[in-house]
């Protein structure tokens, strides 16, 4: 299951504290010839999901839609998961706990820094995109 | 292009809200080999379900709208869905809702995020285990319908620690409350029948101690008081030592099969009928009885009991009043047995009984006479009043044999003395009787060679019509040329070969050669109009009786209204419908048909209207008597005037004077035969006898002129195949005979003036018709 493909396999990336390399492996094993770019269709999927997670969530704090948050963090959770972005995830889990309680106390705090580690993933994500497109 | 060296197949369903998933899941097992469908809403599964029955689900939890529990409960309630193993994809931070899972019928658990390679071994295993789990399930509800079935319930039993567990089955064969169980082997022996208690202790312990298996049928009583037999088949499982430590046993419910075996032995040892002992089991009881007494030093007797003409009663009334007769009969018989004497009926009309401890010929004769006079009273049996009688024969160890062969038979021959003596009478076996018997025997087997070194000739007696004195017809009539015996007449064989069933052969013989002989005849210029033949009852019955007169018929090239069949009533009886049938059939061919021996069965009138028959013949009993008795002579009369109402014609048998003839002229009887005119004789005689009636015969012969003997003081002459008495002297007088005949014959003619169609038949000369 271990991706051997060299090319992506940057040592910078594995000790990076917002992903974890391996989960991108996985994904980049299930690759195909007939099937090449699902590692560029779930990226795209996933940062085009966070955008609309992020202010759907921030918009349903603004009206107290707890449920909704929570249903909306644990889905970017588990995308965020799936791709190893372990800090978003972490972040998510605890949001989705938090609305679970049927709080949002820390929950605009939370989304802050969400926000920022997205910004930082993205461009990783940009960079695993474009290797896997050359490669 | 599968990276899986395993070979994975089966169909599964992804349900997910997250479309990532989606992908990803369903690319890792179709790239297995996997048949994958996805959806993103747990409410769209019951519908798909109806086109698309997956082998295993994969269902999030965490879904807007129908959550993974309430699909997976909604499933489970599903026809299709119920059996579906679900596979539930949590969080990894989901643990504590496992529980929830499980109880809404999830299979297993899969946490995210998913470990996508490992993803397709995971879902086949789920899909195997679910299928064994199946098969299982299947192979379980099989096995324990084909034992309940086979009322079969198995049990296991610890012997260390005496831990007795039944199978479901075995509850229910024995009716067990689960409660009452208290799982050692107290609760089994319990259900043991008291009898049996031991039995199967001591068998068990024999199977521990030899280390052998158990294999025993035993009794049961369950709960409800009812008793089982069982069949318990038992093996023994060993430690490590090769020490008994467990014993595995079936219980199988044979109570059907010990009835069947019951009612098997039943009906090999008893008579389905009257519920007697039948003739094995009374052979068995004799055997015995002969061991103890000998012992003992005791005598027994054996009767023989034959009912007198019970075929009368099958033939007039049917079988069913036959039957019912039977077992009035038993009913009776059994009333004066002793408890530990034995009837038994050995078939037909033939009881036995079984004495012991016999301190006297005079208490058996008691005996015998009593059960006489019990079975003579009236029968009430189908609103019928019906009367019967028996003989009985009587054979006493250790007087008349030692064995059971040889009692019984003894008992046989003095039975059928008593009917020789005129029925309903009793009889004891002595040693005259046995030689007489064995005469039989011997008879018997000489007869089957007979058949074979052709020793059957026929003789002939002409028939006379009265009117004319002309012969009308012959009767061929059967002998046995004996080598050693002689001559002998149909008396002495024509039962044995009844009995033998050679009378098949015998009558098919007798009818061929009797045909041919008249062919043979025609050939030689002689003008004989007809031959008739007797047809045992058995041969009209049996044989293809239609078929073999053609043939012997057309193989001789004689014209059918040559041939004339002579039966007697009761063999009509037997099955009116069938015997008209033929009859009929006969008659077509152009065959005559005459009933012999007419006034000695029923001589029943209604009868005689629906039987396609052209001729009577009277019995020669009636003419016997007729010249003496008014009464007789009435009878006579009254015969002949109803045959002539019906249009048959009459042959009166046993004309043996000419007083007799002159009777028979009286009453406008048109034929006759008899020792008066001419007795039976071998063909060649006959042919020599036509000759010179045709040619060198004298009309007027003296009377004195003629040998000594006397007509009238002939025995009764043979006209049938059983009725034969002894031949007269003069046939072993070469060339007297035939000179003796045609005086005889012609004297008649002349020295009765009151007759003028007599008078006239002088002057033809006893020519042959």
């Amino acid at each position: 299951m271990q991706s051997d493909e060299s090319l992506l396999s940057p040592s910078a990336d594995a000790i990076s504290p917002v992903i974890d390399r391996k989960f991108i492996d996985s994904i980049i094993s299930l690759q195909h010839p007939g099937n090449p770019d699902l590692l560029e269709r779930i990226i795209d999927k996933y940062i085009n999901d966070f955008g609309c997670l992020c202010s759907g969530m921030l918009l349903a704090l603004d009206e107290g839609d707890i449920n909704s948050i929570r249903l909306m963090a644990h889905s970017l959770k588990s995308g965020s998961a799936i791709l190893g972005l372990t800090s978003l995830a972490e972040s998510c889990k605890k949001l989705e706990a938090l609305a679970r309680n049927n709080s949002t106390d820390g929950a605009a705090e939370l989304l802050e820094q969400m926000k920022k580690d997205f910004v930082e993933v993205q461009n990783i994500l940009h960079t695993f995109k474009s290797r896997n497109h050359e490669a | 292009m599968s990276r899986y060296q395993d070979t994975f197949s089966g169909k599964v369903l992804i349900v997910d809200d997250e479309l990532i998933v989606r992908i990803l899941a369903g690319e890792a097992l179709a790239q297995a080999g996997f048949q994958v469908r996805t959806i993103d809403d747990g409410s769209q599964v019951a519908a798909l379900l109806g086109e698309f029955v997956p082998d295993i689900i994969l269902l999030d939890v965490v879904m807007p709208g129908l959550d993974g529990y309430a699909t997976c409960a909604e499933l489970r309630r599903s026809e299709p869905g119920a059996d579906i193993p679900v596979l539930m994809m949590t969080g990894f931070d989901d643990l504590e809702s496992l529980q929830s899972a499980y109880q809404a019928g999830a299979t297993d658990f899969i946490t995210k995020p998913i470990h996508w390679q490992g993803l397709p071994y995971r879902v086949q295993y789920i899909i195997r285990s679910s299928q064994a789990y199946k098969e299982l399930k299947t192979n379980k509800i099989l096995l324990s319908q084909a034992q309940r079935l086979a009322g079969i319930g198995s049990w296991q039993w610890h012997l260390s620690n005496d831990t007795f567990l039944w199978s479901e089955e075995l509850y229910q064969i024995f009716i067990i409350d689960r409660q009452e169980d208290d799982r050692t082997s107290h609760s089994f022996f319990r259900f043991i029948h008291p009898l049996d208690q031991v039995l199967v202790k001591s068998a068990i312990e024999a199977a521990v101690a030899g280390k052998t298996n158990l294999s025993i049928d035993h009794r049961v009583i369950l709960p409800t008081g009812t008793e089982l037999n069982v069949h318990t088949e038992a093996v023994l499982e060993f430690d490590g030592d090769g020490l008994p430590c467990k014993m595995l046993g079936i219980v199988q419910d044979i109570t059907e099969r010990k009835r069947a075996e019951e009612q098997i032995s039943y009906m090999a040892y008893y008579d389905t009928l009257t519920r007697l002992p039948n003739r094995q089991l009374f052979n068995d009881r004799l055997t015995q009885a002969l061991r103890r007494s000998e012992r003992a030093g005791e005598k027994l007797a054996v009767l023989f009991i034959d009912l007198d003409d019970f075929k009368l009663i099958n033939d007039s009334h049917g079988h069913r009043v036959g039957d019912l007769m039977l077992e009035e009969v038993a009913r009776r018989l059994e009333e004066e047995t002793r408890a530990n004497d034995t009837l038994a009926r050995l078939g037909g009309d033939e009881f036995t009984i079984l004495l012991h401890d016999v301190k006297s010929e005079e208490n058996v004769l008691l005996v015998a006479q009593k059960h006489l006079h019990n079975l003579q009273a009236a029968y009430q049996l189908d609103n019928k009043q019906l009367f019967i009688s028996a003989s009985i024969g009587v054979a006493l160890y250790p007087d008349h044999g030692d064995t059971v062969e040889v009692l019984v038979k003894s008992a046989d021959v003095a039975m059928y003395q008593a009917k020789e003596k005129g029925k309903n009478h009793i009889e004891f076996f002595t040693e005259e009787l046995y030689s007489k018997a064995s005469e039989r025997l011997s008879l018997q087997g000489d007869l089957r060679r007979a058949l074979e070194q052709e020793e059957f000739v026929l003789h002939y007696q002409p028939r006379i019509n009265l009117l004319t004195g002309c012969w009308s017809g012959v009767e061929a009539l059967v002998r046995w040329q004996h080598p050693e015996r002689g001559l002998l007449l149909p008396l002495t064989f024509i039962h044995l070969a009844e009995e033998t069933g050679l009378i098949m052969p015998l009558g098919e013989w007798v009818l061929r050669e009797a045909c041919q002989q008249l062919h043979r005849w025609h050939d030689e210029g002689l003008n004989l109009a007809r031959i008739s033949v007797n047809v045992s009852p058995l041969q009209f019955r049996r044989q293809n009786i239609l078929e073999l007169v053609k043939s012997a018929v057309s193989n001789a090239c004689l014209c059918s209204r040559a041939l004339e069949l002579e039966i007697t009533e009761s063999a009509l009886m037997h099955d009116m419908a069938q015997s008209i049938a033929t009859l009929q059939r006969l008659q077509h061919l152009g065959v005559n048909i005459s009933i012999d021996d007419f006034g000695t069965g029923y001589s029943s009138l209604s009868h005689l209207r629906t039987l396609p028959i052209n001729i009577l013949k009277i019995d020669r009993s009636f003419l016997r008597t007729a010249h003496e008795s008014a009464d007789d002579a009435q009878i006579l009369s009254s015969i002949i005037a109803m045959a002539q109402s019906l249009n048959l014609a009459i042959v009166a048998e046993g004309v043996e004077c000419a007083e007799h003839e002159a009777l028979l002229h009286q009453q406008h009887c048109r034929e006759a035969q008899g020792f008066f005119y001419a007795r039976p004789m071998p063909a060649d005689e006959l042919t020599c006898l036509l000759r010179d009636g045709n040619h060198s015969f004298e009309p007027v012969a003296s009377r004195s002129g003629g040998d000594s003997q006397q007509p009238c003081s002939l025995p009764a002459g043979d006209t049938n195949l059983s009725g034969d008495g002894p031949q007269p002297v003069c046939l072993q007088v070469p060339g007297r005979p035939l000179a003796c005949q045609g005086r005889r014959f012609c004297a008649t003619a002349t020295v009765w003036p009151p007759s003028p169609p007599l008078q006239q038949k002088s002057g033809k000369d006893g020519t042959a018709a």
